[in-house]
């Protein structure tokens, strides 16, 4: 009877039934429980929702790091002078490695009773700390990676910083500030700072990143298209641009880090807030301050009690997807 | 049964275990098991609450590592079963090819069959892209969409198309045929 089924038409059929299971497959998207009165805002977190796709992993398939360990410096010889480190400063500084975050996004901590996740998305380049707990949804907007809540499973785009369905729609995040800076700048300031151990509980080849390297020229962190479609091509900037995205008010900018990096210092007025943001070489970071009054200050008068505005580095393309509204320094000054 | 005598012969059975190996590291390879560099022999504390879970479909979490000095194993038994499963019918697939050629022409099976491994390269996955897709660089957003919507029927094709082209390709070697090439291998 074998003899006489024709093998090579149930093969095609078979596949192309998978094929058109597969196109036709949609990503179920949440529904919202709360209703923002069909506000502008409501309207542009919908059209954020609608946008969702799958990445591919399954809810927390990309596991997030929820019971970190730490090794000292001396201990971390899995490091390189020129490995891209997310530094927390102050009393008891901490570096995650880029290398490790690459294959985890999000680390979630306890600092004095506060919960805090140390969050980075390798596709838009962005490191961000927000209060809370969260985990990976495994789903992606902007290219950009969705997370989710453990309390309530609502979702929040990591660039965007606020619910965009679920219990918590159109709620914000408070930013958590981290520093995107080297191993050899962290440790040579912060030499007692506790180091994100490759015990994670999870078994990766935390040697290699698999998208690229920030080391190397050519390859997906600094040349090239997004790998995902984004909701708004904004080509005031090539796509990779390295930018620090500063939130003041009602308003976003983005600050071209390289700018900033011949201009050292900048006084300047955004949504009638006085800033001053410079370049800090010690660490290789833009720092973004609120100035107490409108007179221009210098280097030298910069102090800890300057406020932090919330802030943080990001690849263009991935900022401006979000934010397409956003004021560009350079343009506007 | 056909297969049990086509085994019998010495040099399909070496020519498709060697490409059954091959197939099987390079596999292993294409989801990210198989690195390069030497690490230590361990099995992780939580092995259990790993040993079913699944990064992507059909890439489960390795609950364990194994050096082999110049690489390294990440251990998911899942993933090893599936491995062997391929490797396997890649095994039976890769002989009855070799076999076939000492045919008359007009009876050879063709490689046509062995394509179906091909899907299966293509379902290594680097968090949120598709290793092949990261391999030849971003071309169009919606091509890695469509990738990533394709992806869990990669595997279950290669395996329904490495199963049926056993028993067709054998519909086409008689029993005469096997008595015939007795004497050539």
């Amino acid at each position: 009877m074998l003899n006489n089924v024709n093998f090579k038409f149930v093969f095609f059929f078979l596949l192309i039934i998978s094929v058109t299971t597969a196109l036709t497959y949609k990503t179920p998207t949440q529904k919202s429980k709360v209703i923002l009165n069909n506000s502008p805002l409501e309207f542009r977190l919908n059209d954020i929702s609608s946008n969702i796709i799958s990445g591919g992993p399954p809810k927390d398939g990309i596991p997030p790091i929820d019971s970190p360990k730490y090794v000292t410096i001396s201990q971390a010889n899995f490091m390189e002078s020129d490995d891209i480190v997310f530094l927390i400063e102050g009393d008891n500084p901490k570096i995650y490695p880029q290398k490790i975050l690459v294959w985890h996004e999000i680390v979630n901590e306890n600092f004095d009773g506060v919960d805090v996740s140390i969050t980075y998305c390798p596709l838009t380049g962005s490191a961000i700390g927000y209060l809370g707990d969260f985990g990976t949804s495994g789903k992606l907007v902007n290219s950009n990676l969705i997370m989710y809540d453990r309390q309530t499973d609502s979702y929040w785009p990591q660039i965007l910083g606020q619910a965009i369905n679920g219990e918590k729609k159109g709620d914000l995040l408070t930013i958590y500030p981290v520093i995107w800076t080297t191993w050899e700048k962290a440790i040579l300031k912060y030499p007692i700072a506790d180091v994100l151990s490759t015990d994670t509980g999870a078994i990766r080849d935390y040697t290699s990143d698999p998208y690229g390297s920030y080391q190397e020229e050519g390859n997906y962190y600094d040349v090239g298209e997004p790998f995902f479609p984004t909701m708004n091509k904004d080509l005031r900037l090539p796509p990779k641009t390295v930018v620090t995205g500063v939130f003041v008010g009602n308003k976003t900018l983005a600050i071209p880090k390289h700018l900033l990096k011949e201009q050292k210092l900048v006084n300047f007025e955004f949504n009638n807030v006085p800033l001053v943001f410079f370049f800090d070489a010690e660490l290789g970071a833009l720092r973004v301050y609120e100035r107490s009054s409108e007179e221009k200050i210098t280097i030298g008068e910069l102090t800890s009690d300057l406020k932090w505005v919330p802030s943080y580095d990001v690849m263009w393309f991935g900022w401006s997807s979000f934010f397409p509204e956003t004021l560009v320094y350079g343009e506007t000054n | 049964m056909k297969i049990l005598k086509i085994l019998q012969y010495k040099k399909p059975f070496s020519i498709a275990l060697f490409f059954s190996v091959i197939y099987f590291f390079f596999y292993l390879y294409t989801v990210g098991f198989l690195v390069m560099g030497d690490t230590e022999t361990k099995l992780l504390d939580n092995w259990g609450d790993l040993l079913f879970k699944q990064r992507v479909p059909f890439v489960w979490e390795p609950i364990g590592t194994f050096s082999l000095k110049i690489f390294s194993l990440f251990f998911a038994p899942l993933n090893l079963i599936l491995a062997l499963l391929l490797s396997f019918l890649i095994f039976l697939n890769v002989a009855i090819v070799v076999y076939s050629y000492y045919l008359p022409k007009v009876c050879r099976v063709g490689h046509a069959g062995l394509f179906g491994l091909l899907p299966s390269f293509l379902t290594g996955f680097a968090c949120c892209v598709p290793t092949v897709l990261i391999a030849i660089g971003p071309v169009l957003p919606s091509l890695t969409v469509f990738f990533i919507q394709l992806r869990p029927f990669l595997l279950p094709s290669s395996l329904i198309l490495l199963m049926f082209n056993i028993p067709w390709s054998l519909s086409r070697i008689s029993n005469e045929h096997l008595k015939q090439t007795q004497n050539t291998f």
